[in-house]
């Protein structure tokens, strides 16, 4: 069997391709459903479920395979401690005018706009944590060497 | 830009894109891509190249703005 690298590379870039048009045809399907056709959550959970795993899925494989979460941005570490909390912020904003938009009780806003937050710093850290023990991984395998 | 001479370097040993990609693992279509300098393979085929064709790795591939343009 051929374990060509330029067909592997071919391949990984239309099933790269393929991705892409899912992920985001997913997240416009579940968009349009929510905002236009007002369905609750519960009633596209399955479509819902399944893009949110495989997105948190990629993300934390990015990490894994020691790409940096603000790549093809630099930021130093100083920036970096500023943007984690300020974007976290700003999916809880973001959160919170979309519930005032689909005219969600006030305690669902609150409640929705914290974990909203809560939800991506935890996911932040995450991803800083995988990143740092595949630096650490990466050090101790120069330093054997 | 990569510049390579293979397709020089395989006529010269008398075989064929088939005969050459089979003795490296490769497809035909991929010999067809770097001889046409449409793809740019990696250093592991890069090597097996060179082994195969029997010249050094700077004689078959060199980078167009480097010294060896001039070739």
């Amino acid at each position: 069997m051929k374990q060509d690298e330029r067909v592997k590379q071919d391949i990984y870039l239309v099933r790269s391709i393929g991705y892409t048009i899912l992920w985001f045809g997913t997240f416009g399907i579940l968009l349009y459903r929510w905002f236009y056709l007002n369905q609750p959550l519960a009633e596209t959970l399955d479509f819902f479920l399944l893009w949110i795993t495989v997105s948190i899925l990629a993300f934390v494989l990015l990490a894994y395979r020691g790409v940096p979460m603000h790549y093809p941005v630099i930021l130093s570490k100083k920036e970096q401690r500023w943007v984690i909390p300020v974007v976290s912020l700003f999916a809880g904003i973001a959160s919170t005018i979309l519930l005032i938009i689909r005219e969600a009780e006030s305690k669902t806003i609150l409640v929705g706009g914290v974990l909203s937050s809560v939800f991506t710093l935890f996911i932040f850290l995450i991803y800083y944590m995988v990143l740092y023990l595949w630096e650490k991984k990466m050090d101790d395998i120069h330093t054997k060497e | 830009m990569l510049r390579n001479r293979v397709r020089q370097a395989r006529i010269n040993l008398q075989m064929t894109q088939e005969e050459l990609a089979d003795r490296i693992g490769v497809t035909r279509q991929t010999i067809g891509l770097i001889e046409k300098e449409q793809y740019n393979p990696t250093i592991t085929l890069c090597l097996h190249l060179s082994e195969v064709l029997n010249q050094p790795l700077d004689v078959l591939f060199w980078m167009e703005d480097s010294k060896h343009e001039t070739r």
